[in-house]
């Protein structure tokens, strides 16, 4: 039986990011961009889901099982609790680049346990735009 | 001479600062954050538009951090405020009543002061009138007399009317002075301020179309009149996309 890799991976995100309604399977995590907290009130965290397949170039099947893959600030992480435990909203590849500068940039954001002020020090612009 | 040393080192150079109605630590704490944000929103301004949406995301926590300082500094203020504040309202009920009762006590008594002082004034009118009555009569009578005299050729009668002009001039001198005098009461020991009619004027509305008319070029009607239609404009049941409201534009602004 030939085994065809999924033809768009992202398209579940592509529908959600859209319309945040789109039907959610607990255990079927979807690849695309993400954010969610940490804490309540914490800063937004980017995280990116990716389906990895592994494809025979000659004949265009896949040589194994896709499997899903999460990566959250530069760390892997096994998709499926934070699929399941945690809310994981899609965002845009540009908010999601925002989000990795900012987690690299400003100190608030890289303390994900502490929920995030906005009156201790001021938000500057970012001349550089990642959208 | 240490003093010629060093002049701050005197009496008292050393003492705490002197104490403020205020946390002043707090409010120097709070005017720093204050420059801080100030600083970073010149940054906001320097980029004249929003460009991106992560900008637009960026902003919307600078003016959350903005609203929340605001907030904090608030209630500091009403924290420092409270105690006097109260300290106030305790000193008005220690002293309103004791007001009141004084005001009162005055109220009631003044309207006998005036209607005295009303009926001395129209005694004074009637006076008046009869001094001023009889400052013409003298003076009719030196005329009279300085025009027999000098038919006559009456020296010593010309030398008599000219004395009866001055005597008529002097009469209307004191009618004017007393018409011009005001009725008061004076104090009786001298302890107190001397008393006297004021006069209140009023005016009602008559008729209110030729009143505006009047004033229908005065800032402060138009005010009024602006305020009128904001709030017929911002009522629940106007439409800003249909109603109107005569002589005004209806703008909708979106910020």
């Amino acid at each position: 039986m030939m085994r065809r890799p999924t033809p768009n991976p992202l398209e579940w995100w592509q529908a959600a990011v859209v319309d945040p309604t789109t039907p959610r399977h607990e255990e079927e995590p979807h690849a695309g961009f993400y954010t969610r907290r940490a804490i309540k009130g914490g800063p937004l965290i980017p995280v990116r889901l990716h389906l990895v397949q592994e494809v025979d170039p000659e004949t265009g099947e896949l040589m194994a099982d896709e499997r899903i893959t999460s990566e959250e600030l530069g760390q892997t992480r096994d998709p499926m609790p934070l699929w399941m435990w945690t809310h994981l909203r899609p965002i845009m590849p540009g908010e999601y680049r925002a989000l990795v500068e900012a987690h690299r940039t400003d100190p608030r954001m890289s303390a994900t346990h502490a929920a995030i002020t906005t009156h201790e020090t001021p938000t500057r612009p970012r001349r550089k735009t990642y959208a | 001479m240490l003093d010629d040393q060093n002049p701050r080192a005197v009496s008292g150079d050393n003492n705490p600062p002197e104490p403020t109605p205020y946390r002043a630590d707090v409010v120097e704490q709070h005017a720093a954050k204050a420059n801080e944000f100030l600083d970073a929103a010149g940054d906001w301004l320097d980029l004249k538009e929003i460009e991106s949406e992560e900008q637009a995301g960026q902003l919307v926590d600078f003016l959350d951090g903005l609203r929340k300082r605001f907030k904090l500094a608030d209630d500091d203020r009403k924290a420092d405020k409270k105690p006097h504040d109260d300290a106030g309202k305790d000193v008005q009920a220690a002293y309103t009543p004791i007001l009141d009762k004084i005001k009162k006590a005055g109220d009631r008594v003044k309207p006998m002061q005036s209607a005295w002082l009303l009926k001395v004034e129209a005694e004074r009118k009637a006076e008046a009138e009869r001094k001023q009555a009889e400052a013409r009569r003298i003076a009719e009578e030196a005329e009279r007399q300085a025009a027999a005299a000098a038919s006559r050729n009456d020296l010593a009668g010309e030398a008599d009317a000219e004395a009866a002009q001055k005597a008529a001039e002097k009469a209307q001198k004191d009618a004017d002075r007393f018409a011009k005098s005001k009725v008061n009461a004076r104090s009786a020991s001298g302890g107190g301020r001397t008393q006297g009619l004021r006069t209140y004027v009023y005016a009602s509305l008559k008729n209110p179309r030729v009143a505006f008319m009047h004033y229908q070029d005065h800032p402060a009607l138009h005010e009024c009149l602006t305020q009128l239609a904001q709030q017929e404009a911002r009522a629940a049941e106007f439409n800003a996309e249909t109603d109107t409201i005569p002589g005004f534009d209806i703008r909708i602004e979106r910020k």
